[in-house]
């Protein structure tokens, strides 16, 4: 698609070129954003800023899985897997090497990278369905470990509970306090990953995708470049491990199974691989659409009686399949797609102005 | 579209949450004067997920006993709202629970917390912070210890009933009682593994031969039968509910061990539905700890009022359970729990703290649930304390023994 710069905007300069925002409104627009992001405390009730922090921490996995999947190509059903690499990784750091969380959350999101890098290690002999029962196996790999290698440390089947993470006196021990670490370091990762693609790194991603074997005949470093993106991946997922952590207080295996790597990719597609901004829409649009679940379920279970319980589980998957199906007949290219479209329509419109 | 026109908006963008800040704190005090006092109670449960087999009727049991709680004239006269929210036994879907019921006006007293192990650990914490009693079902000792916190078991602590099924083992077996633990492979399943349950074992000369896991995922767990067999256990327990001993039963069947061995459980680990997925023949002579009464029960008074509104509410066959009858005998508990907090504090001053202090009031003042359980607290044993034995006669659970004192199993 076509990129329609808003009327009246020239680049003048390199600088402007590179320049995400661009204009004074969309300056007044971030800004005005920001502010009632970090405001949401002060009105929003605790409900909502559960929901916003459960997004947030979703979102930088999510943007990981993007980054390998949507501009390298390459499918990963490991994600979750690599999140419990960084939660059991800050918590243990935390709970028994007295680790503050603040050098916690960086080692968490490298050891997760460094597992990552491991398991993406396939990838340079295989691609496409392969590697996707390759990262499979990670899926199956990391829980069994945290469950039976030094269980008298993880917790085995039992749950680790986690600190919170401190700051001086101040303790962060609940949703509004914890908005204010799991936001910015979203807003930071998010950053990231929308700079990350407008580098020359970026770039040989996208060329991998495209044409891995053209990509390597213009020189693009294959095994390089596509460790480079497990790494950042798995890095991602570590991070969000890591705030998982310290934010549900607990943690056990079972947060970090093969569905929610499925509820990931389920992230990815909705929202559009390929685009930074479709992560947030996938994501956003999925755990939202999983607390409406929460609600519409007992209008389910007034209007059906007797599917009250095991029945009424259902309703969950079942809209969380329908979205993806919808999605790939209908909008293969996600929500970010009908956003640019929007954004298209609006600038060649001429009363848009 | 002009900036000036651009800016105006963003202005008013940041404007109205803020005007909708200011407007929410100015409506609130008028509230309570508009309003009679409506007495809410929040329960957070896992209906359809993991316990979903034990859980659906408790969830179906709410609006008959919300019904029955207010003919009969609600809580010191003020009308009971009773709140569900089904977590499927997501953590984080207990979690956001949990926060929308903490943020709700009045903050509520107590929240009942029929939830996994795992997020009542998680949870426990939260509760103390925020002081709301956690009223709840799990009662591992990593859920209810240390004290004092705001968690309290509905049903006796996995702990105790262990040590209750050991007296009991040793009361009417020959010596030497040899046990083998076969139970799920988690918090809940391990939840009355403690030093002083082993202790107490060894005491009573109760030789626990072997310890043997599953999965709840597992479909058939006749090698760890082989293994306890092999260790001369005669008698199996389990703490696991649902399809959990049901597994163990079919093994049994299956391995030709049955009728070698007794096989025995925990609180959760008795119900229609674990008969119905075993099968009857399976299931014969199986028996458990626990605080409920069956379906067929009759002459208690607050198992006949629940059969009473059952039917009127024409609940569906496969609901009427002790699933069923359990959830209105610990609504009653709950019930004279807000009673005793009203009477003795007031409607305006009803707050976890009040409500804590009579949950503790109770090893002096138990409370009877219309003949269904006694609820009676010991000075450091969060959970109550009596329990009796069920058993699966002719595809039915019929009582087997009379209500007994548990053994204080607490961690010391």
């Amino acid at each position: 698609m076509a990129v329609n710069r808003p009327c009246g905007t020239f680049n003048e300069n390199y600088a402007k070129d590179m320049a995400i925002v661009r204009t004074k409104f969309q300056w007044g627009l971030v800004i005005a954003s920001l502010i009632l992001l970090f405001a949401l405390p002060s009105f929003c009730s605790s409900l909502v800023l559960y929901l916003v922090n459960l997004i947030a921490i979703t979102l930088i996995a999510v943007l990981g899985l993007n980054i390998l999947t949507g501009y390298t190509g390459l499918f990963s059903l490991g994600q979750a897997a690599f999140m419990g690499v960084g939660a059991y990784t800050s918590a243990l750091l935390t709970t028994y090497l007295g680790f503050s969380f603040w050098l916690a959350l960086p080692c968490a999101g490298l050891s997760a990278a460094l597992v990552g890098v491991i398991f993406g290690l396939p990838s340079l002999r295989i691609k496409g369905f392969y590697l996707t029962m390759a990262t499979l196996a990670a899926q199956f790999i990391i829980p069994w470990l945290f469950i039976h290698v030094r269980p008298d440390l993880t917790g085995g089947t039992d749950s680790l509970l986690v600190a919170v993470p401190t700051l001086g006196n101040i303790k962060f021990n609940s949703q509004a306090s914890m908005f204010y670490i799991i936001i910015p370091t979203m807003l930071v990762m998010l950053l990231f990953a929308k700079n990350i693609v407008r580098t020359s790194v970026g770039r040989a991603f996208i060329a991998i995708r495209d044409n891995d074997l053209a990509a390597e005949v213009m020189g693009v470093n294959l095994f390089k470049y596509k460790l480079l993106a497990f790494f950042i991946c798995s890095f991602y997922a570590g991070i969000a491990g890591s705030l998982w952590a310290h934010w549900m207080r607990a943690i056990l295996y079972e947060h970090f199974l093969l569905m929610q790597s499925i509820w990931m990719c389920g992230m990815v597609i909705v929202g559009g691989m390929g685009y930074t901004v479709g992560a947030v829409f996938g994501t956003v649009f999925i755990r939202l659409l999983d607390q409406f679940v929460v609600y519409i379920t007992p209008v389910v279970e007034a209007l059906f009686p007797h599917l009250v319980g095991s029945a009424t589980a259902a309703v969950g998957p079942f809209a969380f399949g329908s979205v993806i199906v919808v999605f790939i007949i209908f909008e293969p290219r996600g929500l970010a797609h009908r956003w640019e479209m929007f954004k298209a329509s609006y600038r060649l419109n001429p009363y848009s102005y | 579209m002009t900036k000036k026109v651009l800016f105006v908006i963003l202005g008013l963008m940041l404007m109205v949450p803020l005007f909708a800040a200011c407007a929410a704190e100015e409506a609130a005090p008028s509230a309570p004067e508009a309003a009679p006092p409506v007495v809410t109670i929040y329960r957070i449960i896992d209906a359809s997920g993991v316990y979903a087999s034990i859980n659906s009727p408790c969830a179906a049991a709410l609006p008959h006993i919300e019904q029955w709680i207010n003919d009969t004239g609600g809580i010191c006269g003020y009308e009971v709202n009773l709140v569900d929210r089904d977590t499927g036994g997501a953590l984080e879907k207990a979690i956001a629970a949990y926060e929308e019921f903490r943020a709700a006006e009045p903050k509520p007293a107590a929240i009942i917390f029929w939830e996994t192990t795992m997020s009542n650990e998680a949870l426990r914490e939260r509760f103390n912070e925020d002081k709301i009693v956690n009223l709840t079902q799990s009662t591992a000792y990593k859920v209810l210890w240390p004290t004092p916190s705001y968690s309290f078991g509905n049903a006796p602590s996995y702990v105790d009933v262990y040590g209750g099924l050991i007296d009991w083992l040793v009361a009417n077996n020959p010596a030497p009682v040899k046990l083998g633990i076969l139970t799920w492979d988690s918090g809940f399943g391990k939840g009355f593994i403690s030093p002083e349950t082993t202790a107490y074992a060894q005491s009573k000369g109760v030789e626990v031969v072997s310890t043997e896991l599953y999965s709840p995922k597992d479909i058939d767990v006749s090698t760890q039968l082989r293994r306890l067999d092999k260790a001369g256990a005669k008698f199996v327990f389990n703490n696991t509910l649902g399809a959990g001993p049901a597994m163990i039963l079919q093994s049994a069947v299956a391995a030709g061990l049955k009728d070698k061995m007794t096989f025995i459980g925990g609180p959760w680990a008795i119900s229609d539905d674990m008969i119905n997925i075993a099968g009857a023949e399976a299931a014969e002579g199986y028996m458990a700890a626990t605080f409920s009464f069956p379906w067929d029960t009759t002459g208690i008074e607050n198992v006949d009022i629940a059969k009473e509104y059952a039917l009127k509410n024409n609940l569906q066959e496969s609901f009427r359970n002790t699933s069923y009858i359990l959830t209105w005998a610990e609504y009653s508990y709950f019930r004279q729990l807000y009673e005793r907090t009203v009477d003795a504090v007031g409607i305006a001053n009803l707050c976890g703290e009040a409500l804590r202090e009579q949950v503790i009031k109770t090893v002096n003042k138990p409370i009877d649930c219309g003949g269904a359980y006694i609820y009676e607290l010991s000075s450091d044993r969060p959970a109550p304390k009596r329990a009796h034995l069920l058993k699966v006669e002719g595809g039915k659970i019929v009582p087997a023994t009379d209500f007994f004192l548990l053994p204080d199993l607490s961690p010391r």
